[in-house]
């Protein structure tokens, strides 16, 4: 298990660049699968894959700028369970303050993946059992005062993703994002006509934002490439937002391996501790033998 | 030379059906698997085969066990089968009947693949390779009971094989072995054949086997074959050349047929090579 801590605490004065790649490829850890097949006879074919990977790995960062000056910010990982995030920030000569807390813990317990061919090779099966718990917490603030803010994110588990874009002079801006990926079951079955895919699987995502722009404000939620909110916003626009979602279907082989360390230290008492008002918690269903994860907002702050 | 014009035949025969059976593909599989940073990729074709695979991957290790054989009935059955990363193996296998079995495992270090196979007639060619060692194997065999097992790991390749007719059939085969160790390479060809007119009512008998093996030092590639006088005319044969030998030969021998014997005679011919870093 590899254990990478950060917290980075500067003041700017002129200029300050900032470069974070996390991504499981270039760990030395990685763990997962690649499959795909192609079923076809003399008429017609069907195609079918599908990716996850992960390495075990704790990761923190605990990030503060405040200063005058320009800035700019590249964040990205990736490749853990399917989840991460993306972030891009860039201001121009101004006042900033910025905050930034990522919690980042995931492991492997297991992959079955059960592949059959029958009926003269035309009938391809494929079951994969998979638990790798995963999880991801960031909580970033951002004030600015200046000649100019650009600022986009995007938090992914798996299918679900969130993004937001701000231009702005006048800007502020505060989101908590929680993923996690515990354990799935994924069923395909391809013939040269079809494919069917059922994926079941405990996850659950959580998404709270609060901003004040002046100028640009951009939110979409889009599940399994579908935008399902897409809000733009031109001008002085003050916006609170809260999203969740949550899977409950596959059942766990083994629920021994479940991450303590995230959710008593990163959320509950980490937050907790600094007067937060963001929690969550854990409840397991021993009687439905499942394992979910339940986010409360309890007060959102207004911009 | 006899055997050269058969086996430029054999490779004409396996480019057309690599050919054929390219645009006539039931199902391909294309796989990777990763534990602790280490890659073992899986890469299956198949017709008219019916396939089954059990992946188990933890965070130290990973075991892939698959098996196959053509769907009951059917002809123009084959599969091809692609396995490994700094170690690995290749096999094609155009068969009617024929058995195949593959243990793939890896850790973060290192992987390694077993297979295993039964044919009676048809094709297989085989490549077993690591980083020091390349072996390839091709075997036409008919009428034969033949089975073969090879493995490859990053610490040496092993493999064993041997074949008997099936009984009461016309039978043949040829077997070949490539072999390169160290930039040093080395071909061992083999052929016997049994003729169609039957006189006498004891079956020919014979056998052959085949051996390679290597490790970081040494590698060796064998074939040998056993044959005794019966109802058909057996021809068979084992030439050999090298980068580093003259060119060798064990045969061509013969033994006719025979309406009944007193005691059986039997002739045996082998070759083999060695290689030394």
């Amino acid at each position: 298990m590899g254990t990478i801590g950060l917290r980075i605490v500067s003041k700017l004065d002129i200029c300050f660049l900032l470069m974070l790649f996390l991504t499981s490829c270039i760990t030395e850890g990685k763990i997962g699968y690649d499959i795909g097949v192609t079923v076809s006879n003399s008429t017609s074919q069907s195609q079918w894959g599908r990716s996850q990977s992960t390495a075990v790995l704790t990761f923190h960062s605990d990030t503060v700028f405040n200063g005058d000056g320009n800035t700019s910010k590249y964040l990205n990982i990736v490749g853990f369970a399917g989840i991460g995030l993306k972030e891009n920030t860039y201001t121009k000569e101004g006042r900033l303050r910025y905050e930034d807390l990522i919690e980042l813990t995931s492991q492997e317990n297991y992959i079955f993946i059960d592949k059959t061919v029958t009926n003269n090779s035309e009938f391809y099966r494929c079951e994969i059992n998979e638990s790798l718990p995963t999880f991801l917490y960031n909580e970033n603030k951002i004030y600015y005062r200046g000649a100019g803010i650009r600022a986009r994110n995007r938090y992914y588990n798996n299918e679900d993703a969130l993004y937001t874009k701000y231009y702005s002079n006048r800007f502020s801006k505060t989101v908590r994002y929680a993923g996690t990926y515990t354990n799935g079951l994924i069923t395909a079955e391809v013939t040269p006509a079809r494919v069917d895919e059922e994926v079941l699987k405990n996850s659950a995502t959580a998404f709270v934002l609060s901003s004040s722009s002046d100028q640009y404000s951009g939110f979409a939620f889009v599940s399994d490439s579908v935008p399902i909110i897409e809000e733009i916003y031109l001008g002085s626009f003050d916006i609170n937002q809260i999203i969740t979602k949550e899977y409950e279907g596959a059942k766990e082989v083994d629920l021994t391996g479940w991450l303590e360390c995230c959710f008593s230290e990163g959320l509950e008492g980490g937050l907790s501790n600094k007067n937060e008002t963001f929690m969550a918690h854990r409840a397991t269903h021993a009687d439905e033998n499942r394992n979910i994860l339940i986010l409360h907002e309890s007060d959102t702050t207004s911009s | 030379m006899r055997m050269k014009i058969s086996n430029l035949c054999i490779i004409i025969i396996l480019v057309l059906i690599s050919e054929a059976t390219t645009i006539t593909a039931d199902v391909h599989m294309s796989d990777v698997y990763y534990t602790s940073g280490n890659a073992v990729s899986d890469s299956m074709t198949l017709h008219n085969v019916d396939y089954k695979s059990g992946v188990m991957i933890f965070p130290t290790v990973l075991v892939d066990n698959s098996k196959a054989g053509p769907v009951d009935g059917s002809e123009d059955c084959w599969l091809e089968d692609s396995t490994g990363n700094d170690a690995g193996s290749c096999l094609k296998i155009e068969a009617d009947k024929f058995e195949y079995n593959k243990i793939s495992f890896a850790d973060g270090l290192s992987n390694a693949v077993i297979n295993n196979y039964k044919l009676e007639s048809g094709l297989a060619q085989a490549k077993y390779f690591n980083g020091i060692t390349s072996i390839r194997e091709i075997v036409s065999s008919k009428d034969n009971e033949y089975q073969s097992c090879f493995v490859a790991s990053r610490q040496g390749l092993y493999s064993s094989s041997f074949g008997w007719p099936t009984r009461g059939k016309y039978s043949g085969f040829y077997h070949e072995i490539s072999m390169t160790h160290a930039g040093k390479s080395c071909k061992i060809e083999s052929e016997l054949s049994c003729s169609d007119e039957v006189s006498g009512e004891i079956p020919v008998q014979y056998s052959w086997d085949a051996l390679t093996g290597s490790d970081d030092v040494y590698a060796m590639a064998r074939i040998g074959i056993s044959a005794s006088d019966g109802d058909r005319d057996v021809d068979f044969c084992i030439d050999g050349e090298s980068s580093y030998l003259t060119d060798k030969h064990s045969g061509p021998e013969h033994i006719d047929a025979v309406e009944s014997m007193d005691k059986r005679v039997s002739k045996d011919v082998y070759m083999m090579y060695e290689i030394i870093r």
